[in-house]
C-alpha cells in the first residue's frame, strides 16, 4: 500500500463519515418511485365522496418499502385539501375505509377476494406486479424494461365509481 | 496531460469543497428529487445496478451502462459477446464466427510483443449474478463456457473503471455483470427459439419454469451453438502466409511440425456448445431469502487463445460445471459458489488441466440513523492442477504441478447523501490478502454526485484496483527444450513461475454529466484518465548451472517478471438517447488517447544470456513514450429502433472503430518487421433485424449481419468476418 493512498482513504472516510448527522441513508428508488406515483394518482382520479370530512386515506396491505416511502413522502403531502393518511390493512380486513389501498406484491393472493368486498365501495385498488390489473386491480404497478409501467383495467376503476383523467390513461396500458 | 498526482489534488479539494458546502446547506433543502417529477418522468425513470444496489440509471455514481433483453433482441444479437457492442466504451472485435476478443476502454495488447495469453483482456471483471467467472490460469474470461444464453438474461451491467472496491478482485479495468431472468408473473413460464443463418450457424434455446408465488419460482433451461469458420485456411507465422488444408504446420522456430488434424480436430468448427441451468427462487417463512443457480456446460471452439507457436487460432475445449447458492437473511447477503472441471487450452499435448474455484462472501447492510455501512468479506480459492494429463518427470505439460492461488477480502463501504439527496458521497475501501504475492493490496473507490436540477447530474470518481496473480505465472515449472552445445554440456530453456510478481494495477480519475432533458433525450459524457502499470511477462532471466550425472546443464530461465512500463490513457465518452415517439435512436463514441511508457521491445533481464542483454533488455525503454497503436483512437456505434406497429419492429444498428496495429510475440522471434505485426483496417459494421409478430408471444425475425460485406479481418491474423444472413422464431410466454 502507498502511503498516499492510506491518507487519500483516510481523508475521505473521515470527511464522509464525520458529517454525516444530517444525512438520509439512501433508500431502494423503486418504491421512493411507486410512492410517488400513487400520490400522483391522487390527480388523476376523481372520488365522489372528496366533499366528506376527515383525511385522505391511502391503505396498504402487506408489507413492503413502499409503505416507509408512503409514510415519508405524505407526510407532508395534501390531497383535495385534505391531509393525507396511511393506514395498514390487515388482508383479512372486515372493511377497507380508504380511498386507494395499495396492495403489496407480497400479499397479493387476496386481490380477488379484496376486489369483490370492495366493489361497491369509491376505492381505487393499486397492486405491485405486472398482470394484477386483469385480476381484479384498478392499476397495477408492473417492472418491465427497466421501468416501472403502469396497466389500468378502466372498467375496474368505472366498476368502483371513480372517474380517470384522460392524461392518465394515455401514461398506461389499458387492459380491460 | 493530467498527471495523476494533480487528479488526486483536484478530487480532494472537490470533496473537501462538496463537504463544506454541504455542511452549510444542509437544512436549507429538504426536497427529495423523485418528489419533484411528474408522474410521466415517474415512468421515464430507468432502474439499474450499477454500484451493486438498484437505483435509477441516473443517479449511478459510476459511468455504468444497462443493456436491456429488449434492447438486445431488437438488435438481433446472437451472443452475449456480440451484445456488449451495443454498450459504449466496449471495443468488441470478432476472431472467429461466435468468438470475440472484449475489451474495456482499450488497454489490449498489453505489453505489445507479448504472447496472446499475457496480452489478452485480463483486467475485466465478468460476472453471471454477481459471481465472477474470472479464469485464474493465466487472468481473463473463457467467454465461450458462460453457461448462461441471451434467453436467460434480463439484462447486462456494465461499469467502466477500476472497481475491485465494490465488486472483488481483478475488476481492474470495469466490470460486466450479467444479470439472469426471473419468472415475473405466477403460473407457467415458456420460452424457446431457433436460429438458423450463414455459415452454419444454429443456436437454439429453451426454458421452463413456474411461478408458484412471489416467493417461489424455478426455471431450467438449455441451450445449444453450432457455428462454422468463414474459411478454411489458417495464418502460419513460419511461412507467413494463409494455408488451406496444409499437410502439415510447421513452428515458430522450424523444428517442429504438426499434423492439421492433430491441432485441429475440426477445421470448420467456430463454436460447438451446449450448456443447462436450473434457476430457483425462494423465501422461507423464517424471512431467509435465497436464490439458487446450478448448471453445466460443454463447449469446444476454436479461437485465438494461448500461444500455440503455429498459427493464431487454437482449439479450446472445456467441460465445466457450477453452483451458486445466494442466501440472505434481513441485512445479511451471503454468495457461495463453485465452477469446476476439466478445460484443454489446444489440442495438441501438454495444455489439459483441471480446475476448480470456490468463494464465498458475505455482506452487511447496516444502518442506524443517518449512517449507512456496509461491511464485506470474501474468500476465493483457485485451484489448477494439471498432474493428471502431464509427464511431471519430463515436464511437458503446460503447468506440471498443482497451483493454487488464494485471496481474503475485507471491504468496507460508506454512502451519504446530503442537501436533500442533491449530493451523494460514496467511499468504499478494500484490503485484499494474496497467497501470492504475499501481502495486503488496496482497493478503493470515491465517487460524489451532485444533482445540479432533479434531471441532471454531475459525478466524480477516484478508484484504483489491482488484479490477482495468476496460476500460470506463480507456478508453471515447463522444459522449453534442450541442445548438447559442448562435450558433456548442454543449454536448456526452462519455464519458471514465479511467486513474488507484483500485481498489475489501475488509476481512474473520472469526471461524468448525465442529463435528461424533455421526455425524449437524454445525454451521458465521460472524461476519464487512467493510469495502469506493474505488467508482467514471461522474460528470459539470469542463467545457472545444474550438474546432472556428468553432464553440466546451462539454464536459461523463462520467468514471468514485472516490467517497468506503464500505460497511460485518457478519453471522452459521449452517448445520447433520443426517443421521439415510436423512433429510438443511441448513438454513442469513445475517442482516447493512449500511450505506452518506459517499454522496451526486449524480453530479457539486463544478465540473460541473449545478444547485447546488457544494453538491450526490458528496462531499456525507461523514458521512452509512445502512442499504442493496437487500440483504437475511437470507435462507438448506434442503434436505431423503429417501432412500425404493434406487430412489426426494424432495428438498424453499427459498429465502428477506426485501425490498429497489433503487435504478437512473432515480432521478436522473427524480428522481420513484418511477422507478428499485423494492420488491422478502420471498419464499420451495419446489422439489420427485422421482427415480426404475428400473434402475441410469437415472434419471427430475419437479421442480416455486417450488410456491407467490410470482409476485413478484426483482430490479428484470425478469420474474416464477412456478411452473414439469419433468421429464426422465438416464443416467450
Amino acid at each position: 500500500m502507498k502511503p498516499t493512498c492510506v491518507r487519500i482513504t483516510l481523508l475521505l472516510f473521515l470527511s464522509g463519515f464525520l458529517t454525516g448527522t444530517h444525512l438520509h441513508a439512501q433508500a431502494n428508488p423503486i418504491y421512493q418511485i411507486e410512492a410517488n406515483i400513487v400520490y400522483h394518482f391522487t390527480k388523476y382520479i376523481n372520488w365522489p365522496d372528496q366533499d366528506q370530512p376527515g383525511d385522505f386515506v391511502i391503505g396498504v396491505i402487506g408489507n413492503s418499502p413502499a409503505y416507509d416511502e408512503m409514510m415519508k413522502l405524505m407526510d407532508t403531502r395534501m390531497a383535495y385539501g385534505k391531509r393525507i393518511t396511511i393506514k395498514k390493512f390487515p388482508a383479512n380486513s372486515a372493511g377497507f375505509t380508504c380511498q386507494i389501498l395499495f396492495i403489496t406484491e407480497e400479499a397479493r393472493a387476496c386481490l380477488k377476494r379484496v376486489a369483490g368486498e370492495t366493489a361497491a365501495l369509491p376505492v381505487l385498488i393499486v397492486s405491485e406486479g405486472a398482470g394484477q390489473a386483469r385480476k381484479g386491480a384498478s392499476i397495477d404497478l408492473a417492472l418491465s424494461d427497466e421501468h416501472l409501467k403502469l396497466e389500468i383495467n378502466k372498467t375496474n376503476i368505472e366498476r368502483h365509481k371513480l372517474e380517470i383523467a384522460s392524461e392518465l390513461l394515455e401514461l398506461g396500458t389499458i387492459v380491460n | 496531460m493530467i498527471t495523476m498526482t494533480t487528479l488526486r489534488t483536484t478530487l480532494l479539494l472537490l470533496a473537501a469543497g462538496m463537504v463544506a458546502r454541504a455542511q452549510a446547506q444542509t437544512d436549507s433543502s429538504t426536497n427529495r428529487p423523485y418528489e419533484t417529477m411528474s408522474l410521466k418522468d415517474l415512468l421515464s425513470v430507468k432502474i439499474v445496478s450499477a454500484s451493486r444496489q438498484t437505483e435509477a440509471l441516473l443517479d449511478a455514481p459510476l459511468s455504468a451502462s444497462v443493456l436491456t433483453r429488449t434492447e438486445i433482441e431488437r438488435a438481433g444479437c446472437t451472443s452475449i459477446m456480440g451484445a456488449l457492442r451495443l454498450v459504449p466504451g466496449m471495443i468488441v472485435r470478432e476472431e472467429t464466427n461466435g468468438n470475440y476478443d472484449v475489451e474495456l476502454r482499450g488497454l489490449d495488447n498489453v505489453p505489445p510483443d507479448a504472447p496472446f495469453d499475457v496480452a489478452a483482456n485480463t483486467t475485466t471483471l465478468v460476472m453471471i449474478d454477481n459471481r465472477p467467472v474470472y479464469s485464474y490460469l493465466r487472468g481473463g474470461t473463457f467467454w465461450e463456457t458462460l453457461p448462461v444464453a441471451l434467453q436467460d438474461i434480463e439484462r447486462i451491467e456494465v461499469v467502466r473503471g477500476p472497481s475491485a472496491a465494490l465488486y472483488g478482485p481483478n475488476a481492474v479495468n470495469g466490470v460486466i455483470n450479467i444479470i439472469t431472468r426471473q419468472a415475473q408473473k405466477d403460473g407457467l413460464y415458456l420460452n424457446a427459439g431457433t436460429l438458423g443463418g450463414s455459415y452454419h450457424t444454429y443456436i437454439d434455446n429453451v426454458a421452463a419454469g413456474y411461478r408458484f408465488n412471489p416467493r417461489w419460482s424455478i426455471i431450467a433451461s438449455g441451450n445449444f451453438e453450432d457455428r462454422h469458420r468463414t474459411q478454411p485456411s489458417y495464418y502460419e507465422y513460419q511461412r507467413n502466409q494463409y494455408l488451406a488444408d496444409p499437410a502439415y504446420f510447421v513452428n515458430y522456430t522450424g523444428d517442429t511440425i504438426r499434423n492439421v488434424h492433430q491441432l485441429y480436430p475440426n477445421p470448420a468448427n467456430a463454436v460447438d456448445k451446449y450448456a443447462g441451468n436450473i434457476f430457483v427462487n425462494g423465501e422461507l417463512p423464517a424471512g431467509v431469502k435465497f436464490g439458487l443457480s446450478a448448471g453445466a456446460q460443454h463447449s469446444t471452439v476454436q479461437r485465438v487463445s494461448t500461444e500455440n507457436e503455429f498459427t493464431p487460432l487454437s482449439t479450446v475445449s472445456s467441460h465445466s460445471r457450477y453452483i451458486d447458492f445466494r442466501p440472505a437473511f434481513h441485512n445479511l447477503s451471503m454468495q457461495l459458489s463453485y465452477n469446476g472441471g476439466t478445460q484443454a487450452i489446444t489440442a495438441d499435448s501438454g495444455g489439459k488441466y483441471d480446475f476448480y474455484v470456490v468463494g464465498g462472501t458475505a455482506e452487511y447492510n447496516y444502518t442506524h440513523g443517518p449512517l449507512t455501512i456496509k461491511p464485506d468479506i470474501s474468500y476465493t480459492s483457485a485451484v489448477y492442477n494439471d498432474n493428471h494429463y502431464t509427464d511431471t518427470t519430463l515436464k511437458n505439460g503446460l503447468l506440471n504441478t498443482r497451483g493454487v492461488i488464494e485471496s481474503r477480502s475485507g471491504t468496507l463501504r460508506g454512502e451519504y447523501r446530503l442537501l436533500g439527496s442533491r449530493l451523494r458521497l460514496i467511499a468504499a475501501t478494500g484490503i485484499t490478502n494474496f497467497n501470492h504475492p504475499n501481502g495486503a493490496y488496496l482497493s478503493y473507490e470515491f465517487a460524489a454526485t451532485y444533482k445540479l436540477s432533479t434531471r441532471q447530474l454531475v459525478r466524480i470518481v477516484y478508484s484504483e484496483a489491482p488484479r490477482s496473480a495468476n496460476i500460470f505465472d506463480t507456478y508453471v515449472s515447463k522444459d522449453l527444450g534442450a541442445q548438447q552445445v559442448g562435450n558433456q554440456l548442454y543449454a536448456a530453456r526452462v519455464g519458471q513461475g514465479n511467486p513474488d510478481v507484483r500485481l498489475m494495477s489501475a488509476r481512474l480519475f473520472e469526471i461524468g454529466y448525465r442529463g435528461e432533458f424533455g421526455h425524449d433525450l437524454s445525454v451521458d459524457l465521460e472524461l476519464f484518465a487512467i493510469d495502469a502499470g506493474h505488467y508482467n511477462t514471461p522474460v528470459q532471466t539470469r542463467p545457472y548451472t545444474i550438474l546432472q550425472g556428468a553432464d553440466t546443464i546451462l539454464i536459461s530461465p523463462l520467468v514471468p517478471t514485472t516490467l517497468p512500463m506503464r500505460l497511460q490513457q485518457q478519453g471522452v465518452t459521449i452517448s445520447l438517447h433520443w426517443k421521439p415517439g415510436p423512433f429510438e435512436l443511441n448513438p454513442f463514441l469513445t475517442v482516447q488517447h493512449t500511450e505506452a511508457l518506459d517499454f522496451a521491445p526486449y524480453a530479457n533481464t539486463p544478465d540473460a544470456v541473449t545478444p547485447n542483454a546488457a544494453q538491450q533488455n526490458i528496462y531499456s525503454g525507461i523514458g521512452t513514450r509512445f502512442d499504442l497503436p493496437s487500440t483504437p483512437v475511437c470507435y462507438g456505434g448506434m442503434a436505431a429502433n423503429y417501432k412500425l406497429s404493434e406487430r412489426l419492429n426494424l432495428n438498424l444498428n453499427a459498429y465502428a472503430y477506426t485501425s490498429q496495429v497489433y503487435y504478437q510475440v512473432a515480432n521478436i522471434v522473427y524480428n522481420d518487421g513484418t511477422r507478428g505485426i499485423d494492420h488491422i483496417p478502420a471498419k464499420m459494421i451495419v446489422n439489420a433485424n427485422l421482427i415480426f409478430t404475428p400473434v402475441n408471444h410469437l415472434r419471427l425475425f430475419v437479421t442480416g449481419k455486417n450488410l456491407l460485406n467490410e470482409n476485413s479481418r478484426e483482430f490479428f491474423k484470425s478469420d474474416a468476418v464477412p456478411f452473414m444472413a439469419m433468421g429464426g422464431i422465438k416464443y416467450d410466454f
